[in-house]
């Protein structure tokens, strides 16, 4: 309920600002307005990609340039009405995103902003040199000829309206892709890579769709621009200016939420026009010397922003406590999703060996799981037992051998949220989960591998939950979460994504005695539900009561092989962990 | 926190800083002023301010205008989107009629369509591009010479002067071309080469730089490679500083050198002495002698002079030039004839201008095209001259008509000048 | 064309080096901290205009003036550390990428409100001169300047290997925590490492006033090259910055006279993200971290 009352004011809100300058009737005014409605359109474009999906680019002017260009070029050389002209810049806006700003996903945090940077200036260039097409520094200048057809008026108000529109989609957009399945796993991206990647993220994929959208709309942007101002050159519209202006009203206002950029723009719009207006001439500079203090202030305190810094503050003080029922037992969670063989084998690892530089980390590694078993998988600290992991989910490449699982050879699949989608999960070693969502949110990601509507993977993960006893923290965040639970929703998480096979990397490192029977029993109860598991332990009770079969491997060999029996009395495995005389004590 | 609340204070403290402006004299006559007080050509913006307060206050000390007294209200045309704002600002919010100023054509360029939309006279003092009146618009005035002029005039120095002069036919005559690649160097350069090739001249390399760069040496280098006779340098003033400079360190040697803005600066030969002997600029004509145009323009431009080397220990060159003619006659010829001070009749005033060569301060006439011609507003009887540096001083060499002196070429090369 | 060739070369050369040794705080600081100053450019500006009053107030040869600036940059880079960069140390993304912007925009226009915005450039008697070697021109200051790299790179280099503070420096840019469990005060060496990154900013800026005229937004440009030679050489890796700011010296020089001048910032930028994407860690990078 609350939820539309705020929607509600919100949207009164802004159709008051929509309506205030037909009462102040001042062009200067109007043009405010303007000015703040596609801005807020363009700071949540950006927000789409640096918000969501965690990528910050100060390079959208980029798109916003093409936007400009396109459409313009379009209507002065060959008369296209700007109307079309701005779809086919929003599409060469996005094949850009496409071709060229894809490939720098693969850049951590500021590298990517540099590459954005560099992108947008090589624009800039290309724009003033290639004066044949663009006329350079000359630039264009839309003719004075009012006409619908063209996207010319004569006065503000249509412009006002179009912008307004624009928002409003924006708006919608962002909205609907938080409830959407691209919008749990960009949260999840953002949150984690790897364990997105892990529950079956195709991480490159996600981060181009949205690249791409935004890059849409900020060219329609730009477009817009270009029509409203009726002249452009490559100073202003591929002007890194901009690329910083969109960012930091998107920061200052909320990156990843719906009001954030919009609160941001309404804000610091007016400001920017009252500091240019009242200060510029009289105090040049002084303007963005605030404008930096602000950025500077509002990172180091409320780096989220005015309205996650708002929203926190209101969280506080009212405790929701929505408790869900705590039944074990009646949960059942959905089978897995591609078919187990019967017989044979459902993993088989042959011959694999992996060295990084000069150091070998897995030595012809040969050793088979069979559909329903648990393995143990056990060894000294450092012998290897986790990038035998990393390498069965596809997260490393062997150098040499095959890893088939379910029939498929993990090479050519190639990716880990392929494997998972083949129905292989893995834990982590070091829990990873989405620290900033909430139980049921982490689960609900996974499970939307399986499902494709929200609310279908929202109740196959309630059920997960209940399954792995988190019944009582399903609304809470993850990041409230004692250590024992955080390895239930690791849990939970592989679970979700119905999966015939689980790698489980030390699931009881860092509990206590009786946490670790509680997460045995799970483990059991997971088994018992047809799921073959192989798990590393150190801790031996554990190992020992839970395998079928146990692997031991030293220095990235294999070692010996057989039933907890044989290996507890095996002497290389003595040897290996406590050294030659004992073994031969 | 802590921190947060000093920004805080420091956001509020400036916020209180604008209720301490003067405020405006009642009965005066306020006129807007656009020129560039901040960014990189904020040199040539502070010039321009100077000479258009010179105009201001010449005419306020001889009775105003129709006894009023003339108040500027101003504004920062530091890049196109901000003249534009700066504009708007002026027109909507402080009502001016008509908005005087313009250094960058970029910048004019973008601010014109404002004005025009607001039916309100934009006075461009100084700005040459010729889109600024390429558009049929009613309400903007060019009053310098447009950018194509230069580039021709420069082409016919080159053709008609220089390269008989150095005993070169004009078929065998090379010129390269270097210019800044905003509308101002590329306008020039376009109608340079254009008239240059109507010439009979050889253009053997057209090189493009963005004016804000910090080093020209591979430009430098490719223009030492073109062997040209001729050299055409269009820049400002730290580009023009930047080119010099280096063409000095790397011996870039030419038989005749023009250029523009900052070779016509007294700022030029503070900065190399000597060394600007020989180097030619395309300017207005800044620095005719006033014993050549009639009286009383005589006296004013002399006043003008005066007065601007008293206060600021320089002679003007075009930024300060062009703002005070172009102020001066908008306030001497422009607004008296005005029937009210609105900007229809500002409007209608100016098109009845008819003004001879010689009886302006800026030495050309002021004439305007008219509606519905595609080039109305623009200047007609505007023109450039080339001047020179001779013993340090700045020389009119061409047209000869208004010359004080003969080009003296060829330039030596820069070993021989170190002598 | 012999001539020509060898003219270029040593212009790149020449501008190589000055790009390198604007990178080198900029390298130094990322490979101890991991953290990138987008206000790099700024603090650059501020050093050349440092130089520049120095000059005008004192008369003090901007060559001279490094002895005034480095220290005082030295003290900038610790307050810089402790006030800005220590608390983002364990920050956010978000925070570690946009303070830095923020503060290089309150640096640019603080210093256009303060200075304005006229370009100003050190006047020295040798500032237009140049010398020939067989028909290759070269200028006093610029060779000053590459002479200055040299010194800095080769002081730099002595220090780290030969110091305990230098060796304390490699080792927390390798490993901070196993560092700190050997008893290297990692706080001071973060400050340290800031204070001499300045200090080199510092010097960067006194030698580069006679070459490059300074205003407010000069920072921009240079900022940029900066990171790019910085990632080409490899985040953190002193002689990769070196090396790398010659590359970029080159190919500037090199794809201006070949391809056109207006292009020259294209190439480099392409050449930059290519690198990116094709070796991320530098063309001489050390192998990337270990992740947990």
């Amino acid at each position: 309920m609350k939820r539309f009352y705020l929607m509600g004011w919100s949207g009164a809100f802004l159709l008051a600002i929509l309506a205030s300058p037909f009462l102040v009737g001042n062009p200067f005014y109007t043009d405010i307005v303007v000015t703040i409605f596609y801005y807020s359109a363009l700071c949540l474009a950006w927000n789409l990609v640096g918000g969501y999906a965690g990528q910050f680019s100060l390079g959208h002017t980029a798109f916003f340039g093409i936007g400009a260009y396109t459409s313009t070029l379009l209507f002065l050389n060959l008369g296209l009405s700007p109307w079309f002209g701005m779809l086919v810049g929003g599409f060469m806006a996005a094949l850009l995103a496409l071709v060229v700003f894809t490939p720098c996903f693969r850049l951590k945090g500021f590298y990517f902003c540099l590459a954005s940077i560099a992108l947008a200036e090589v624009l800039r260039i290309i724009a003033v040199y290639w004066r044949g097409l663009t006329k350079g520094g000359v630039g264009l200048l839309l003719p004075v000829n009012p006409d619908w057809r063209n996207f010319l008026f004569a006065t503000k108000e249509p412009y006002l309206i179009f912008s307004f529109v624009l928002l409003v989609t924006m708006i919608g957009i962002t909205w609907w892709l938080e409830r959407s399945k691209l919008g749990y796993y960009l949260k999840a991206i953002k949150e984690d890579e790897s364990a997105a990647k892990a529950v079956g993220v195709n991480v490159v994929r996600c981060k181009t769709v949205i690249m791409m959208i935004s890059a849409f709309f900020t060219a329609i942007g730009g477009s817009f621009y270009a029509q409203y101002m009726m002249f452009i050159d490559p100073e202003i519209v591929f002007s890194m200016h901009l690329s910083i202006q969109v960012a930091l009203f998107a920061i200052i206002g909320g990156v990843g939420t719906v009001a954030g950029p919009v609160i941001g723009a309404i804000l610091l719009v007016p400001l920017d026009a009252f500091m240019k207006g009242w200060l510029g001439t009289l105090y040049a500079g002084l303007g963005f010397v605030v404008y930096g203090a602000i950025l500077i202030a509002v990172v180091l305190v409320i780096p989220n922003g005015v309205v996650n810094a708002a929203e926190e503050w209101m969280r506080k003080r009212s405790v929701q406590d929505r408790e869900e029922s705590g039944e074990i037992l009646e949960a059942i969670i959905p089978p897995p999703a591609v078919p187990i063989p019967r017989s044979g084998e459902i993993l088989r690892v042959t011959g694999v060996n992996k060295s990084f530089g000069g150091l070998r980390a897995i030595v012809q590694m040969d050793f088979s799981v069979r559909p329903g078993e648990i393995v143990g998988l056990i060894g000294p600290n450092g012998a290897g037992k986790t990038t035998l992991f990393s390498l069965i989910s596809a997260f490393l490449k062997p150098d040499s051998g095959s890893i088939v699982f379910s029939g498929q050879d993990a090479a050519s699949i190639g990716s880990p949220h392929g494997m998972c989608a083949l129905g292989l999960a893995r834990t982590f070693q070091l829990v990873r989960p989405f620290m900033h969502m909430t139980v049921l949110d982490n689960v609900t990601t996974a499970s939307l591998l399986r499902a494709s509507r929200v609310a279908d993977a929202q109740a196959r993960a309630l059920d997960v939950v209940k399954f792995v006893g988190l019944g009582p923290m399903t609304y809470k965040s993850a990041s409230s979460l004692t250590l024992a639970n955080r390895k239930r929703l690791e849990l939970a998480r592989a679970l979700a994504t119905q999966p015939s096979l689980i790698l489980l990397d030390e699931v009881m490192a860092g509990l206590n005695p009786s946490e670790i029977n509680q997460i045995i029993e799970l483990i059991r109860r997971i088994a018992a539900t047809g799921v073959t598991l192989v798990v590393i332990e150190h801790v031996m009770k554990a190992v020992m009561t839970l395998s079928d079969r146990i692997v031991v491997i030293n220095f990235g060999q294999k070692i010996a092989e057989g039933t907890p029996s044989e290996i507890v009395a095996n002497p290389q495995v003595i040897e290996a962990y406590l050294g030659q005389e004992a073994a031969h004590a | 926190m802590r921190r947060s609340n000093l920004w805080v204070a420091v956001l509020v403290a400036v916020l209180c800083l604008p209720l301490s402006q003067p405020s405006m004299a009642k009965d005066a006559l306020k006129i807007g002023v656009i020129y560039p007080m901040s960014g990189p050509l904020a040199y040539t913006g502070q010039e321009c301010m100077r000479g258009a307060q010179i105009a201001r206050d010449m005419i306020n000390e001889a009775g105003g205008v129709k006894g009023q007294k003339v108040e500027f209200v101003v504004g920062d045309e530091v890049s196109p989107k901000d003249a534009m704002a700066e504009a708007e600002r002026l027109i909507t919010i402080e009502k001016v009629p008509v908005i005087a100023g313009g250094y960058s054509s970029s910048n004019a360029f973008a601010a014109s369509d404002v004005c025009e939309k607001h039916k309100t006279v934009f006075w461009v003092t100084t700005g040459v591009g010729d889109p600024i009146t390429s558009r049929g618009y009613k309400y903007i005035f060019q009053l310098n010479t447009r950018a194509s002029q230069w580039g021709g005039t420069t082409a016919d120095f080159l053709g008609k002067v220089a390269a008989p002069k150095l005993g070169i036919a004009p078929k065998d005559f090379k010129l390269a071309l270097i210019h800044e690649d905003s509308l101002f160097g590329t306008i020039i350069g376009d109608n340079c080469v254009a008239r240059a090739k109507e010439l009979g001249l050889q253009v053997v390399e057209r090189i493009t730089y963005s004016h804000k760069t910090v080093d020209l040496s591979s430009e430098i280098a490719k223009l030492k490679a073109s062997a040209a006779d001729g050299i055409v340098s269009i820049h400002y003033v730290n580009d023009g500083n930047l080119f010099y400079g280096q063409a000095k360190q790397l011996r870039l040697n030419a038989k005749v050198l023009v250029g523009s803005v900052f070779f016509g600066l007294d700022q030029f030969q503070e900065k190399f002495g000597k060394l600007v002997d020989y180097v030619c600029v395309v300017d207005p004509p800044t620095r005719v002698e006033a014993s050549k145009i009639k009286e009383p323009a005589a006296s004013v431009l002399t006043e003008f002079r005066r007065r601007f080397r008293d206060n600021y220990k320089s002679d003007p060159g075009d930024p300060g030039f062009t703002a005070f003619c172009g102020i001066y006659v908008l306030l001497k010829n422009v607004l008296p004839e005005a029937k009210s001070f609105d900007s229809d009749s500002i409007q209608e005033a100016a098109l009845k201008l008819d003004l001879d060569e010689l009886t302006t301060p800026f030495v050309f006439g002021v004439q305007f095209d008219k509606p519905p011609s595609k080039t109305a507003g623009a200047n007609l009887k505007a023109f450039p001259v080339i001047m020179q540096w001779q013993d340090e001083k700045l020389l009119v060499v061409y047209p000869e008509t208004l010359a004080s002196a003969p080009a003296k070429l060829p330039m030596p090369t820069w070993d021989e000048r170190k002598k | 064309m012999v001539t020509q060739i060898a003219q270029l070369t040593i212009n790149g050369l020449l501008l190589g080096s000055i790009y390198a040794l604007n990178a080198m705080g900029l390298t130094l600081i990322f490979g101890v901290m991991e953290i990138i100053n987008f206000a790099h450019g700024e603090f650059l500006m501020l050093a050349m205009y440092a130089a520049f009053f120095v000059n005008i107030w004192m008369g003090i040869d901007p060559y001279l003036s490094v002895l005034l600036v480095a220290p005082t940059f030295f003290i900038v880079g610790v307050a810089f550390q402790r006030l800005l960069i220590q608390p983002l140390m364990n920050a956010q993304e978000i925070a570690q990428i946009f303070a830095t912007v923020g503060l290089a925009m309150v640096l640019q226009n603080g210093a256009l409100f303060l200075l304005s915005a006229d370009y100003q450039i050190v006047r020295t008697d040798y500032s237009l001169e140049s010398f020939d070697v067989f028909g290759v021109y070269l200028s006093y200051t610029r060779v000053f300047a590459a002479a200055a790299v040299i010194l800095v790179v080769a002081c730099l280099h002595l220090f780290m290997k030969e110091t305990y503070l230098g060796r304390a420096i490699r080792a927390t840019a390798q490993d901070r925590q196993a560092a700190w469990l050997m008893g290297v005060n990692v706080k001071r060496v973060y400050l340290v490492t800031t204070g001499l990154g300045l200090a080199c900013v510092g010097i960067s800026g006194s030698v580069l006033s006679p070459v490059f005229a300074v205003f407010p937004t000069v920072g921009n440009q240079f900022g940029l090259i900066a990171f790019v030679v910085v990632v080409l050489g490899g985040m953190g890796n002193l002689a990769g910055a070196f090396f790398g700011g010659l590359i970029i010296g080159l190919v500037e020089a090199y794809s201006g006279f070949f391809l056109d001048p207006a292009l020259k910032t294209v190439v480099y930028f392409v050449v930059f993200v290519l690198i990116l994407l094709v070796r991320p860690t530098g063309l001489f990078g050390t192998t990337a971290r270990e992740t947990a």
